[in-house]
């Protein structure tokens, strides 16, 4: 009992702290959209058409921070927003309910820019005659589809808004009233002095939401976006304007939506056939081995829990390459018992009895599960360096598997061994 | 009991027997790749759509296939699940499918189109448009669709993937790199740890399952996606660990019996290490037969890979990767 102390407490500390990190389960594991559904989006932003004096990588980053912000606001659990590579943004959003609507406000460039009407220019002959039309003006639409010859400057954008609500009018038709910061209310009350009884056009991505007149100067910095909204569409566009513009548009690269039917299935057949295949193979390991096969099962069902709780402690998301991963970990598990088994079979049949055979056993067949494990661990670990997304999830799993199955398959059965077969044992089932 | 015990089968003469088979294997690889005109790579790799659906009831496959083509989805791939009364539909890259912007753009961009033909300003408009992606949705299109031919059954969409071309590609050439570095990584490791001999025809044998392997699943028509990607990286794992547990037997052996041949040296380890190989590749096999039948449908493809791999691994440990550290061996003797 004293050599062997501390490992007892060591693995049962190990084994505790794994149990404490798992439960309960539903809350610590992290399932992938594979598995739990939801929506996986790649975005590409746009680096050819950025505002002058931003770099790429800014751009990135403030997209980022954009789509972070709009995606706290629409309330979501566990959401995942990470850059990838150069231009790339990688979107998680697990659970999604609607994620049509999702899409809309992520996608959203949601550029909020004041321009004047160009009242005197001539708006047909600029229609039929693009080429001649002045070179300080565009055609813009309303939400209509009517058009609207508008002069090419912007005055004010969205960066200059401090609020954006969605506010009831009269009928109770909702419309999106905003409060701009003080710089910004100080340019709006300029812009509106020097241009009364002119039509300021209010657009968002480019598309007319409304041109009211200008009756007054402006000076409190207030304003409102009217138009055929609802509600939803009304709350959504809030939740843009008030995070903030894309600093370039963005493009979706790679959408997929799991449905959650289509995850909740995966998930049950997928522990149904694991948990079929583990105990096969327990059952297997007993009949082949005998009472020594009980110590091994006793050591992957350890193994499982420690990974378990390894994967909750690291918060690692489980997916369906992550499985992969922890059957080949189990695999091995089982292979490093096997390895020792064999050995501690050859010594008792080379004559040795019980105690020494295992002694030996152990020894001999330590340095082949040290190299087959250290060279998956170098595969899993370039495969985490070099690899994205799934692969990773897989690299994860595997690595972890490994190093846990190592301290069971090695040290937790051999502590069993050593405390269960006397000095002068004659026979050992195994 | 106790299986393969004292077994002593030549596999070092035998080699050339081995060398045979594996060469056919690739052979019959090869062919059915060139045959089929590459890899059969999913939209995971060259982009395209995916789109599962459920039916309540089922329509025929034919009624099906034939409301696609009307739609101008011709070249779309169908799989039926009549268990799950679902189907996938598979549209790659190149077929006419793209994201609509949202309906009232859309709407409006055909009505400018009718009224004032390709002008300038509309172009530049419809770029805009496009770059500000509120993306209408391929789901839509494909509900609007089947609800229009087939009014009075229950259609759901419980999966729908879309990915852009260039993703793929990036996806595929990462996956490359890394089994790249992870198996120079393996080399320098077997290098350091027994002796350089070993280390090439270590990876040679992984190179061997893994074109093997891809080679049978193109035979059969499989798909290679993200989960076959990691079967593949799962297999590579799996097969070096075998690999090396057989080495370490050679080493081992060698080191005792130094003076001996080493093809009769290496034909001992080898037998002294059945019993174990068998076992554990046994016991993977009970686990990846359960995942094959009873995982459903999604880690079906991802066992079937898995199952070929443990095998074709198990056989090359043996057959590929030990007898060829005795060709460089016997070499490297005769040039001294």
């Amino acid at each position: 009992m004293r050599r062997n102390q501390w490992r007892i407490i060591l693995i049962v500390g190990v084994v505790a702290v794994s149990v404490w990190a798992i439960y309960p389960p539903q809350e610590k594991i992290h399932l992938g959209l594979d598995l739990l559904g939801g929506m996986h989006l790649i975005l590409e932003v746009d680096t050819s058409k950025l505002q002058e004096g931003v770099t790429a990588y800014e751009a990135v980053d403030r997209a980022l921070m954009v789509i972070r912000n709009r995606i706290d606001q629409f309330g979501v659990v566990d959401p995942l927003v990470q850059r990838q590579g150069d231009n790339w943004i990688v979107v998680q959003l697990p659970g999604v309910k609607d994620p049509q609507r999702a899409l809309d406000i992520i996608g959203k460039t949601a550029l909020l820019e004041f321009k004047l009407l160009d009242e005197e220019g001539d708006l047909d002959s600029a229609l039929k005659n693009p080429e001649g039309m002045p070179e300080e003006d565009e055609v813009l639409y309303d939400r209509e589809g009517k058009a609207f010859l508008i002069k090419k400057e912007t005055l004010l954008t969205g960066s200059a808004l401090s609020q954006a609500r969605v506010e009831l009018e009269e009928f109770g038709r909702p419309s999106i009233g905003f409060e701009m910061n003080p710089d910004g209310a100080k340019k709006f009350a300029r812009i509106t002095r020097r241009n009364v009884g002119k039509f300021l056009a209010i657009i968002l991505d480019g598309k007319i939401y409304s041109a009211p007149r200008i009756s007054e100067e402006i000076s409190g910095g207030k304003g409102k976006i009217t138009g055929s909204f609802n509600i939803e569409t009304a709350n959504d566009l809030a939740i843009v304007l008030k995070a903030g513009a894309l600093p370039a548009p963005v493009q979706i690269i790679e959408k997929r939506v799991v449905g959650p039917s289509l995850g909740e299935d995966s998930i049950r057949k997928g522990l149904f056939a694991s948990a079929l295949g583990l105990l096969l193979t327990m059952a297997f390991v007993v009949f082949y081995y005998k009472l020594s096969g009980l110590v091994a099962d006793f050591a992957l069902a350890l193994n499982l829990v420690i990974l378990l709780g390894a994967m909750a402690g690291f918060k690692a998301t489980l997916t369906l390459p992550g499985i992969a991963g922890m059957i080949l970990s189990v695999a091995m598990a089982v292979d490093a018992n096997v390895l020792i088994f064999e050995r501690i079979k050859e010594e008792i049949a080379a004559g040795k009895s019980p105690y020494p055979s295992i002694a030996a056993g152990y020894k001999r067949a330590f340095p082949a599960i040290l190299d087959s494990n250290l060279t998956t661990l170098i595969a899993a670990a370039l495969l985490f360096q070099f690899g994205t997304g799934p692969v990773k999830g897989f690299a994860v799993t595997l690595t972890l598997g490994i190093l846990i199955s190592m301290f069971t398959a090695i040290i937790v059965t051999r502590v069993i061994f050593d405390e269960s077969v006397p000095r002068d044992a004659e026979r050992l089932s195994i | 009991m106790e299986f393969f015990k004292n077994t002593k089968f030549d596999f070092i003469g035998k080699r050339k027997i081995a060398y045979t088979v594996s060469i056919v294997l690739a052979v019959i690889g090869l062919v059915s790749i060139i045959s089929k005109g590459g890899l059969n790579l999913s939209i995971d790799f060259v982009g395209g759509t995916l789109i599962q659906m459920k039916f309540e009831p089922m329509p025929g496959m034919e009624e099906i296939r034939k409301v696609l083509a009307d739609n101008g989805l011709k070249g779309a791939q169908l799989q039926h699940f009549p268990k799950e009364s679902e189907i996938i539909i598979r549209v790659k890259k190149g077929e006419q499918i793209t994201e609509e912007v949202s309906p009232d753009t859309a709407a409006q961009a055909s009505g400018e189109t009718q009224s004032y033909g390709e002008t300038r300003s509309l172009a530049a408009f419809s770029e805009t448009a496009a770059a500000s992606p509120r993306m209408g949705s391929v789901e839509k299109k494909f509900n609007d669709m089947f609800s229009a031919a087939f009014p009075g059954a229950k259609i759901g969409i419980i999966r729908a993937e879309m990915v852009g071309p260039s993703v793929g590609k990036k996806l595929l050439s990462q996956a490359v790199w890394a089994l790249f570095w992870g198996m120079i990584g393996i080399m320098i490791y077997v290098g350091w740890r027994f002796e350089f001999k070993y280390s090439a025809p270590a990876v040679l044998a992984l190179l061997h399952d893994v074109f093997i392997v891809t080679g049978l699943l193109t035979l059969f028509n499989m798909e290679i996606d993200m989960t076959i990607i990691a079967a593949l990286l799962t297999i590579v794992g799996y097969s070096i660990n075998d690999t090396i547990v057989v080495y370490d037997r050679i080493r081992e052996k060698v080191k005792m019996y130094a003076r001996d041949e080493i093809g009769k040296v290496m034909n001992v380890a080898i037998n002294d290490t059945l019993g174990r190989t068998f076992i554990t590749g046994l016991t993977t096999i009970i686990v990846l037969l359960c995942i094959f039948f009873f995982g459903g449908e999604v880690i079906h493809s991802f066992a079937f890979s898995l199952l070929l791999g443990v095998v074709i691994g198990t056989y090359s440990s043996i057959f590929v990767a030990s007898p060829l550290v005795y060709e460089w061996d016997k070499r490297y003797r005769k040039a001294r």
